[in-house]
């Protein structure tokens, strides 16, 4: 698996989600807020190689004449913070969740697993109609949303490695010294779950930005006039036979987030061959 | 003087409590100070099970359902976690069969060390450096300062049980438990392995609990021996005596079925059948559906015959020659 030299399985989509971060969160600031700016005057204009194309508009403009590099990279800040948010934040949760789980067991691991089963069964869609009808709908609640909506996968790839590990020699051994439960599971169960929570973090910021895009698709993201990936593409649906390039970019930012952080989590997963096995059963298509 | 380990009437079982697997018979076992118990048994007849049980750490659904345990006089059975705490690794330290899986390998093995000391007297894993090559070189560890650094994979199978040992030994408990210590390793690095645990006890006084099916290591290292059939200590005495003149029929047969070179060209003993597995255990005696001298009598609970020295738990114990070796003997003639 190692071999000499870099490993482009793991660098190239690395290096390409590093730049989408780094242009989407960077990039509106060197355009300049002018080109975010409603312009009546400059409606529907197609991308830069097209007859009738704006100067300093390379990529076309929306239907109220915003500059669509710009439109696309702001949106990218809301759809990556809402993807990485909750995906870091279901891992946390999946972790602590899945340790107790699976260290603990008994009734805790009783209660959390059927508590999953019980969740993965609620439609999230629907759930997340509704609180996102109580509550409203910016950023912290999104993420705060997503992170009940990837919670599950974490937890159980956690509870299956912790329950391995805590009957492991060492970890006997290391209690036969005197160490107390919680020392236990920080210093000797949470490393073993590490590497495969990183695998599963990368997948699920994956799975996340599609779901963060359907959310807002249907109206249930973040409020217009702030762009997010989904809502652009809801925004151009109605225009999409005479100025396709409003739903192209961000459809396309999200099929290369999405292939990135897939091909990113592979990667690891063949890097630290750790967990693969469990990380496989656990990931139901 | 208080007695290291004092097992009374220790009952364990596993399994679901209306239904219990039934692992450990009422086994009484005392570690005097300054000596050395070995625990003999086959695969199965509760040994390791007893000590780890005793030390709490048998795992999830394993439960003493009855009897006492005290380390230097501190009772084990049902006290709190703080107390079990500070006896693991503080007045009880323990060696496990495999070396390899006993360190974890994610951590340099001085961290590991340290880790023990770390435990009972707080401080940073750093603050305990050397205290680590003490430990290191105490056990043997050639270049403890550079060995400390390195992980358990770089290591040897001896060298790594030798670090358990270390590990062990962190602390100066007064009891030393050693489950199969040497059963993982080469027949050379046993032996090596064995002057340490010999040097770690007689040396300094210590007192150890040694479960082993190596009847050759607790003639080397132990002062009395104990062995187990079916959940329950069969016989107990001074080492000297039970191997010169075991009353348990049990006994005899696993001193028969050991090779001694001074014998010559024969065949080995082998005691027919296999011993029963946890669940399975007979009525009465458990050893008299395998045993050479079993009459009806043996149908009943044997009673506890004691000698000067010892007891044991048999209804014709010492009678027959070594039947094993004669049964052995016909078979080559």
């Amino acid at each position: 698996m190692r071999r000499r030299g870099i490993d482009l399985r793991l660098w190239v989509p690395l290096g390409v989600l590093v730049l989408t971060i780094v242009a989407c969160f960077v990039g509106p600031m060197l355009l300049g807020p002018e080109a975010g700016q409603q312009a009546l005057g400059e409606r529907l204009a197609p991308p830069a190689w097209l007859p009738g194309a704006i100067d300093g508009r390379p990529l076309g403009t929306d239907a109220f004449g915003r500059d669509m590099l710009t439109r696309t990279l702001e949106g990218g800040q809301v759809s990556l913070q809402v993807g990485f948010g909750a995906a870091t934040g279901a891992v946390l949760v999946g972790m602590v969740l899945g340790l107790v789980a699976g260290y603990w067991g008994g009734w805790c691991d009783r209660v959390i697993m059927a508590g999953a089963d019980i969740w993965l069964a609620f439609p999230f869609l629907v759930i997340a109609l509704a609180a996102v009808a109580v509550v409203g709908s910016d950023i912290p609640v999104l993420i705060v949303l997503l992170t009940l909506g990837g919670w599950v996968l974490p937890t159980r790839v956690t509870r299956t490695i912790a329950l391995r590990v805590r009957s492991e020699d060492y970890v006997v051994a290391a209690a036969g010294a005197g160490a107390s439960d919680l020392y236990l599971v920080r210093r000797h169960v949470l490393p073993q779950v590490l590497p495969a929570n990183l695998v599963v973090w990368s997948f699920t910021v994956g799975a996340l930005v599609v779901i963060e895009g359907a959310l807002s698709f249907l109206g249930l993201g973040v409020k217009p006039p702030t762009a997010s990936w989904g809502n652009i593409i809801a925004d151009g649906t109605p225009y999409l036979q005479t100025a396709w390039w409003i739903v192209a970019w961000p459809a396309l930012m999200i099929v290369v987030t999405v292939i990135c952080a897939n091909a990113l989590g592979n990667a690891l997963r063949g890097r630290w061959n750790a967990g693969a096995d469990v990380i496989d059963k656990e990931v139901v298509p | 003087m208080t007695a290291a380990l004092e097992i009374d009437d220790l009952w364990v079982e596993a399994g679901d409590p209306d239904d219990p697997l039934v692992l450990v018979r009422g086994v009484s076992l005392t570690v005097a100070a300054a000596s050395v118990v070995g625990l003999v048994g086959e695969s199965g007849s509760g040994k390791t099970v007893t000590c780890m049980a005793s030390l709490g750490l048998a795992g999830r659904g394993v439960r003493i359902t009855g009897g006492s345990v005290r380390a230097q006089g501190i009772e084990l059975v049902g006290a709190d976690e703080r107390t079990l705490m500070r006896v693991r690794g503080g007045v009880v330290g323990t060696v496990f069969q495999d070396p390899l899986s006993s360190l974890n390998p994610l951590q340099r093995i001085g961290d590991q060390i340290a880790e023990a000391v770390m435990l009972h007297h707080g401080g940073r894993r750093r603050s305990h450096h050397a205290r680590v090559v003490e430990l290191l070189a105490k056990v043997g560890v050639p270049a403890p300062e550079q060995r400390a650094r390195a992980y358990p994979h770089e290591l040897s199978g001896g060298l790594r049980q030798r670090v358990a040992i270390a590990m062990a030994l962190a602390n100066d408990p007064a009891l030393l438990v050693a489950d199969e210590p040497t059963t993982a390793l080469d027949v050379t690095v046993q032996a090596q392995v064995l002057d340490v645990i010999r040097s770690a006890t007689r040396d300094e006084a210590r007192s150890a609990l040694i479960v082993t099916h190596d009847l050759g290591l607790v003639a080397e290292v132990a002062d009395r021996v104990a062995v187990m059939y079916a959940g329950q200590i069969v016989e107990e005495g001074p080492v000297a005596s039970v191997f010169q003149d075991p009353q348990h029929p049990y006994t005899r047969g696993l001193l028969a079925s050991r090779p001694v070179l001074a014998a010559g060209r024969r065949r080995l003993g082998a005691m027919v059948g296999r011993p029963p597995l946890p669940g399975s255990w007979p009525a009465g005696c458990a050893f008299a559906p395998r045993c050479p001298v079993a009459t009806g009598a043996c149908g009943e609970a044997p009673p506890i015959r004691t000698s000067d020295q010892g007891w044991s738990r048999c209804w014709h114990p010492g009678s027959g020659e070594t039947t094993a070796t004669s049964r052995a003997e016909e078979g080559a003639a």
